[in-house]
């Protein structure tokens, strides 16, 4: 901030004569690092909450009345630039700074602050140091055990990693939005009227809860037999919210040290407060999910850790406001119970193999843009009795088309759809001669 | 059923299947059968109700089953989605049929609607297809918004279900429609009502469309191609849209939307209506609604939702509620009306009245009840009452508090500090004159109100001449003697029976220093209380009267002493004596400016908030005809402009006649006057406009001088006179910096708004800017320490610039007063430590720590009364006069006028809250402890439910402290609270409907 004391504050005057007695530094705050929101002063704060959260003439004027506060706020600022340009002082001073810093920067960790302006500094080569924190360093956010910039000769502390997040975090964010959208999912209105209704709705009309006094779900799970479009709905869910959407398999969330996995989960959560509004989809929750029992392996108990942190991050101590948690998996009966009471999980959606009208449809959307030649009954696939998941006529929509593929043919026939779905039938019951359990 | 019907939908999916055509199909093979079935159904009915069965050949059907096919379109309209996110499907089918069911409507209109042949339809069920035709035309009108055909049909319908037409007597019925369509109808009322207000202004000759032509369009238009869009061209008349917003107001009642109620009837401007509807189940929300939307509403309608609350809470006999809006609308006879108003309810009026006398005293408006309360009959109810609103019982019941929370104990400066505690950088102590007034100002501080102290007002020692050092007035020399007596008038403070005498010794004395402590001593202890003999009046006036002649210095300080003691005793509570012995003072043109300044002060603490005709003139008056020798840089000029301000406190507008005047004062004095006017004028209202025209002050004023042009060379005559200007300037300029956060703390969206152009100005402004800001912070968070502010101000502690560094400490003080906040002792500590060697710092950190631990932590200076709906007039007052007197700490706090630290004193209050309970057959109170919750205040406005209005709390028995932004609730059904909020005194009762 601009008006960065330093020292000297009430012994300005004094400065004529020489020797005399000269007030200490200012003390400053280490050690704890500030939440986000008190780190730059008040500056930069987000606006302040309005209530009623209801639609009312009362929240529109309360509205109306931060957007002059805005606008004046913009006019203010403005005229103060104009009347004291300080662009030119400021690329001074920031040129000074990188000086200063010299580049480049080697990269190390805080290991213990000595006094206002000394530290001990660890490199990942091994030997700590005893060093010079820079003035310029902004101290309140230093704190032990955070990764700075040093110096690359005298190794002082020049700068702040400040960008703190796990980067397997940031991987997890979708940002480019996948293609699929609701559009393209056969059948499942039920499905996707509840997620709608679960997850999206929160987000975008929070009102409506507060209206009627409720607190709206807080997750859902997806469950079903393979290929009945679980992911592919979620997909649809990220193609059509603006929220921050960030996806994470189960498997994801074990890692290889004590400890990293439940650190993942509560950096995977912050972040998604952070970035909130926001949707967390976890793909294959059995992974870590599964019912605790005594176990004396020490992977065991970790991924049961794991999962302890995932029930705290849902519902714990400290409540999610606007992050949403879809989870999907295969297999909810392995999961554990106290996953899926109400409060953490608040929807459990089925998703049931395909009747024959959902078939249908799940055909028209595959063979949407193939050409198929007139002789094609589709009638004949979609009422067969055979269990046909979504993926598996998906399968056998691009079987036929490789077949007519292989042939040079641009029109797929009959024939060629007969002869998919029997490799794909057959490839599905691998192993098990045919007709010996029916 | 009929059969005919069943006989058409057999034929239907045919029909239907060929009229969707290419563009439906797709969309249809996604419906599932059941949607298609609805879907088809729907079809046949619209056919049938409109009368164009789809087969040409088939027969026209017959009224009763065109009147069944309506009644079953009525019933399907209102079938419920299956999930929050969805329209409802039937909804969805019939948007389809809009168009044609329009046509439908328009042909049988024309056609009359006789009844006439056994195929057309009757009136009423015209007008039941119109209601129909409303809910479809909620989501799919195709005319576009402005049509408001929704509304239109609505005015076409019917009452209710059985196709009444509707009439003055009988409001609509629109329980089966569903909030959803009333709260589309409510947003085309209100689009209407707001054309018919800008058609009113224009001609009336544009509106003169009328249905018969809508209908002929209808003729024209195509029977089977999709017919061009068919606008239904209505005009609306004001009595049927009111007639409409009778109909919605009580349904919204009813279906506790109290807001989307009052949010109509403030849009057509009948808020009158509302007290039809109010009953005791509903006005609660409907008022704490209206309350807490006038800080936003522009005026009149500000004043408005006011003065509907008052009506409302005067409607459903809640005086107490009553009496707050009375307050907060400033108008004393709505205030009596409502103490009055309690005799109607025989039992309880006279509990009611107590209590509505402690709400006006807390908001210090006790002296408009004086009247009627002398007015009343001699009884004890009488007695109880006159002692409520003289607030002569306050001190006791502060030390009553103070001995059950076991804090009777004296404690000293030492015991604040805690020495021990700070790290020793060297021997400190220089300045020990300072110092010993440091002590005297933090040992009043921390006694205030308690009647007892270690260090001041020892009943062994003697006032003579020949003391013994251990009395700590004695050890402060000169003017330092004046603040320490009058820390006696502090310790004593409220108690005036048992303070007078504590004063009296000094009151004889020989040095001038004492008698004038002594004298503002007396003023201090009456602070806040009335009695019947005035005796600050009576003490201080022979001190008032001035000689002809030099006075020497001592004499002086004992005249301005009793000004000052004058205005502090009787701050916002006029009297015309008082009044009178300080005019001449004021208009006498041989009077210094200190006296000047003190008594315009005074004048303005008296009259805070009145506008009184008398004092605005006479302060006018000095203005105007010694405008030229009291420039803006000199103290007095600055109090009593500051005065003047005081005056208009919470006026708005009424302020600009006295802004006109002002400009014509000297220059020099003219923009800081008239910058403080109409900061204080505005102070708590929240205007952004003004806001708005502060930071373009502030800007203004920051914008750093013109570089002068090459060779120009200026003379040491003008180099003075820029500095000068710079001064003055900068004066104005803390003004207007300050203006911010006292325009904006009336509510907290401002409020928190306001923390960040504080903190622009921080960033861009010169130093008299940037000295405001930690007392701007302080002023928004008035004895309500916030911990990221604290940072802020930490950091400002130490800032290059020592003035700015010295308001940020005080801005700490005050920010934590008297809450005893454990962090600011300690940030407090550590400055004491880090300025041990500069005695201004030192002395500055010092009061702020008596600050902190005003009254032992038993004590507030937030000015916000009745959970902040309220700012007390006087309360701001002293406040802003305090700062405004910091804006040049040297020439006032750090020089000789350091009594100005006692500007605090009118804003002091216990934070106590007391039950009281009428004593068994007697028309008196006693202090009745009951267990009670304290937590944290929540903001229930417009909440659905039954919401707590507090959270975290914890359990306490009276009496209990209560922090800004914390709230109080009796925790047992045993007792009623008679007041609406719990705080200071509340007077409670037995639950007659209690059982165990």
């Amino acid at each position: 901030m601009g008006q960065n004391q330093s020292t000297g504050g009430g012994g300005g005057k004094k400065e004529g004569k020489k020797k005399k007695w000269e007030p200490p530094a200012a003390p400053t705050r280490v050690g704890k690092k500030q939440r986000k929101k008190g780190a730059q002063g008040l500056l930069g704060n987000k606006l302040p909450s309005v209530t009623p959260t209801a639609k009312c003439k009362l929240r529109h004027l309360k509205l109306e009345r931060i957007k002059d506060w805005l606008l004046m706020e913009e006019e203010f600022v403005s005229n103060m630039q104009r009347a004291k340009p300080q662009e030119e002082r400021q690329e001074e001073e920031r040129n000074k700074v990188d000086e200063l810093r010299g580049s480049p920067m080697s990269i190390g960790t805080l290991e213990e602050i000595i006094d206002d302006n000394h530290a001990i500094v660890s490199s990942s080569v091994g030997p700590e140091y005893y060093v010079n924190i820079m003035s310029f360093v902004d101290k309140s956010q230093l704190e032990p055990g955070c990764s700075i910039l040093m110096h690359n000769k005298v190794l002082s502390v020049v700068g702040i990693m400040n960008d703190d997040t796990d980067p397997l975090v940031s991987v997890m964010k979708v940002d480019k939005a996948p293609l699929e959208s609701y559009a393209d999912v056969g059948g499942l209105e039920k499905q996707i009227m509840e997620i709608k209704e679960a997850v999206e709705l929160p987000l975008t009309h929070p009102e409506l809860y507060e209206d009627i006094g409720i607190k709206p779900p807080k997750g859902v799970i997806l469950y079903g037999e393979p290929g009945t479009g679980k992911t592919l709905l979620a997909k649809a869910v990220a193609n059509s919210t603006s929220a921050t959407f960030l996806r994470v398999v189960g498997s994801e969330l074990i890692q290889k040290y004590l400890g990293d996995g439940p650190k993942l989960v509560r950096e995977l959560f912050r972040v998604a407060e952070e970035m909130s509004p926001s949707i967390v989809f976890i793909d294959e929750i059995d992974a870590v999910g599964t019912k605790r029992y005594d176990s004396t392996s020490g992977g065991e108990r970790e991924i049961q850790r794991t999962m302890l942190e995932l029930l705290n991050q849902m519902d714990g101590f400290d409540a999610l406001s606007e992050v949403k948690v879809i989870m999907a998996t295969n297999r909810i009966e392995s999961l554990d119970p106290a996953l899926l009471r109400p409060g953490r999980i608040d929807r459990k959606i089925e998703f049931p193999l395909p009747d024959a009208k959902t078939k249908r449809r799940i055909f028209q959307i595959h063979t949407g843009r193939m050409t198929l030649s007139d002789d094609v009954n589709l009638e004949e696939f979609v009422m067969a009795k055979d269990e046909l998941s979504g993926a598996d006529i998906k399968a056998v929509c691009t079987e036929a088309g490789l077949l007519a593929l292989r042939e040079r043919r641009m029109k797929v026939t009959h024939a060629d759809f007969k002869k998919a779905k029997e490799k794909v039938l057959y490839k599905k019951k691998e192993g098990v001669p045919e007709g010996l359990y029916m | 059923m009929t059969s005919t019907e069943k006989g058409k939908e057999n034929e239907k999916p045919a029909a239907a299947g060929k009229k969707a055509g290419k563009k439906g199909q797709k969309e249809e093979s996604t419906l599932s059968e059941e949607d298609l079935e609805l879907q088809q159904h729907l079809d046949s009915l619209v056919g049938t109700a409109i009368g164009e069965p789809k087969y040409e050949t088939a027969p026209v059907p017959k009224q009763s089953a065109r009147r069944d096919a309506i009644e079953e379109l009525r019933k399907d309209v209102r079938m419920a989605s299956e999930t929050v996110a969805a329209i409802p499907k039937a909804l969805k089918f019939l948007g389809r049929h809009y168009a044609r069911l329009k046509h439908g409507y328009f042909k049988e209109k024309e056609s009359g609607g006789s009844g006439l042949g056994d195929t057309s339809l009757t009136a009423e069920d015209l007008r039941m297809l119109a209601d129909v035709l409303s809910v479809v035309a909620m989501a799919y009108s195709d005319a576009g918004e402005e049509a408001c055909e929704s509304l239109k049909f609505r005015l076409e319908g019917s009452a209710n279900a059985a196709g009444d037409l509707p009439t003055r007597d009988t409001l609509i019925d629109l329980d089966p429609w569903g909030q959803e369509y009333a709260r589309s109808l409510m947003g085309e009322v209100t689009r209407a009502w707001h054309a018919l207000d800008g058609g009113d202004k224009e001609t009336e000759a544009t509106k003169v469309e009328d249905q018969g032509g809508d209908a002929k369009m209808a003729d024209a238009a195509e029977e089977d191609s999709k017919p061009p869009v068919l606008e239904f061209k209505r005009a609306i008349e004001r009595g049927e849209l009111e007639h409409l917003v009778d109909s919605i107001v009580p349904f919204q009642l009813k279906h506790s939307c109290e807001p989307d109620a009052v949010d109509l009837l403030l849009e057509v401007e009948h808020l009158e209506k509302l007290d039809r509807h109010i009953d005791e189940h509903n006005y609660g929300r409907v008022c704490l609604y209206l309350l807490s939307s006038c800080h936003f509403l522009p005026p009149p309608e500000d004043r408005i939702v006011l003065e509907c609350a008052y009506k409302l809470y005067t409607q459903v006999k809640q005086y107490p509620d009553a009496s707050i809006v009375a307050i907060k609308l400033g108008d004393s006879q709505r205030l009596r009306d409502s103490f009055l108003a309690c005799d109607a309810l025989k039992e309880d009026s006279f509990l009611l009245k107590c209590q509505i006398a402690y709400i006006a005293v807390g908001a210090n408006h006790g002296a408009d009840l004086t009247q009627i309360i002398e007015d009343m009959e001699d009884g004890d109810a009488k007695e109880t009452l006159e002692e409520i609103v003289s607030n002569a019982k306050l001190s006791d019941h502060f030390i009553g508090v103070a001995r059950d929370l076991d804090v009777v104990e004296a404690k000293t400066p030492e015991d604040v500090f805690k020495q021990h505690l700070v790290e020793s950088r060297g021997a400190g102590a220089i300045d020990t004159a300072r110092q010993h007034l440091a002590n005297a100002f933090v040992n009043g501080f921390v006694n205030a109100g308690f009647c007892k102290d270690k260090l001041v007002c020892d009943p062994e020692e003697d006032a003579g001449e020949n003391v013994s050092k251990s009395n700590l007035i004695f050890k402060n020399k000169d003017h330092g003697k004046i603040s320490a007596t009058a820390s006696i008038g502090l310790i004593s403070l409220w108690d005036v029976d048992g303070g007078l005498p504590m004063v009296d010794k000094y009151l004889y004395s020989k040095d001038m220093n004492i008698l004038a402590g002594a004298l503002l001593a007396v003023g201090i202890t009456c602070a806040g209380t009335q009695s019947d003999c005035d005796p600050a009046l009576a003490l201080l006036a022979e001190h008032i009267t001035f000689d002809e002649g030099e006075m020497s210095p001592g004499i002086l300080a004992t005249k301005i002493a009793s000004i000052m003691g004058l205005g502090l005793a009787y701050a916002g509570n006029p009297r015309p004596a008082v009044t009178e012995l300080l005019v001449p003072i004021i208009t006498d043109d041989t009077h210094n400016s200190d006296v000047v300044g003190a008594a315009g002060l005074s004048l303005g603490l008296i009259h805070a908030g009145t506008a009184d005709d008398e004092a605005v003139q006479t302060l006018l008056q000095v203005l105007m005809m010694r405008g030229s020798e009291l420039p803006a840089h000199k103290l007095g000029a600055r109090l009593l402009c500051v005065g003047l301000g005081l005056l208009f406190v919470g006026k708005g507008d009424e302020a600009d006649a006295v802004l006109e005047v002002i400009k014509t004062v000297d220059k020099d004095l003219a923009q800081y006057c008239a910058c403080i006017v109409e900061t204080m004028a505005y102070a708590g209202t929240g205007n952004v406009l003004k806001v708005q025209q502060m930071l373009a002050m502030v800007c203004k004023l920051c914008e750093p001088p013109a570089p002068k042009a090459e060779g120009e060379k200026t003379t040491k005559e003008e180099e003075k006179k820029e500095k000068l200007q710079d001064q003055i300037d900068g004066e104005t300029n803390f003004v207007s910096v300050l203006a911010i956060a006292l325009i904006a703390m009336a509510e907290d969206v401002g409020a928190e708004m306001a923390h960040r152009n504080l903190e622009h100005i921080l960033q861009f402004g010169n130093k008299a800017a940037r000295k405001a800001v930690p007392l701007a912070y302080a002023l928004l968070h008035m004895s309500n320490p916030e911990v990221a502010l604290l940072d802020t101000l930490g950091r400002l502690t130490h800032d290059s610039e020592q003035e700015v560094a010295h308001n940020a400490i005080l801005a700490l003080g005050l920010m934590g007063a008297g809450t005893n906040h454990a962090r600011i002792a300690s940030m407090l500590r550590a400055l004491s430590g880090f300025y041990c060697k500069d005695s201004q710092s030192l002395f500055i950190v010092r009061c702020s720590q008596g600050l902190l631990h005003l009254g032992k932590g038993l004590m507030t200076l937030a000015p916000g009364r009745a959970d902040r709906t309220l700012l007390s007039q006087v309360a701001l007052s002293s406040l802003a006069s305090f700062m405004f007197a910091c804006s040049d700490m040297k020439d006032s706090i750090l020089g000789t006028g350091h009594y100005l630290l006692y500007l605090l004193v009118p804003a002091m209050r216990p934070r106590f809250v007391v039950t009281l309970q009428q004593e068994e057959g007697k028309d008196q109170l006693k202090h009745k402890p009951v267990s009670c919750h304290v937590g944290q205040a929540v903001d229930t406005v417009g909440q659905a439910g039954k919401p707590k209005t507090i959270t975290g709390f914890q359990t306490h028995n009276t009496p209990v402290l209560l922090g800004v932004g914390e709230r109080m609730e009796l925790a047992t059904e045993k007792y009623i609270s008679m007041s609406p909020v719990n705080e200071s005194f509340v007077v409670i009762k037995d639950n007659p409907d209690y059982q165990e």
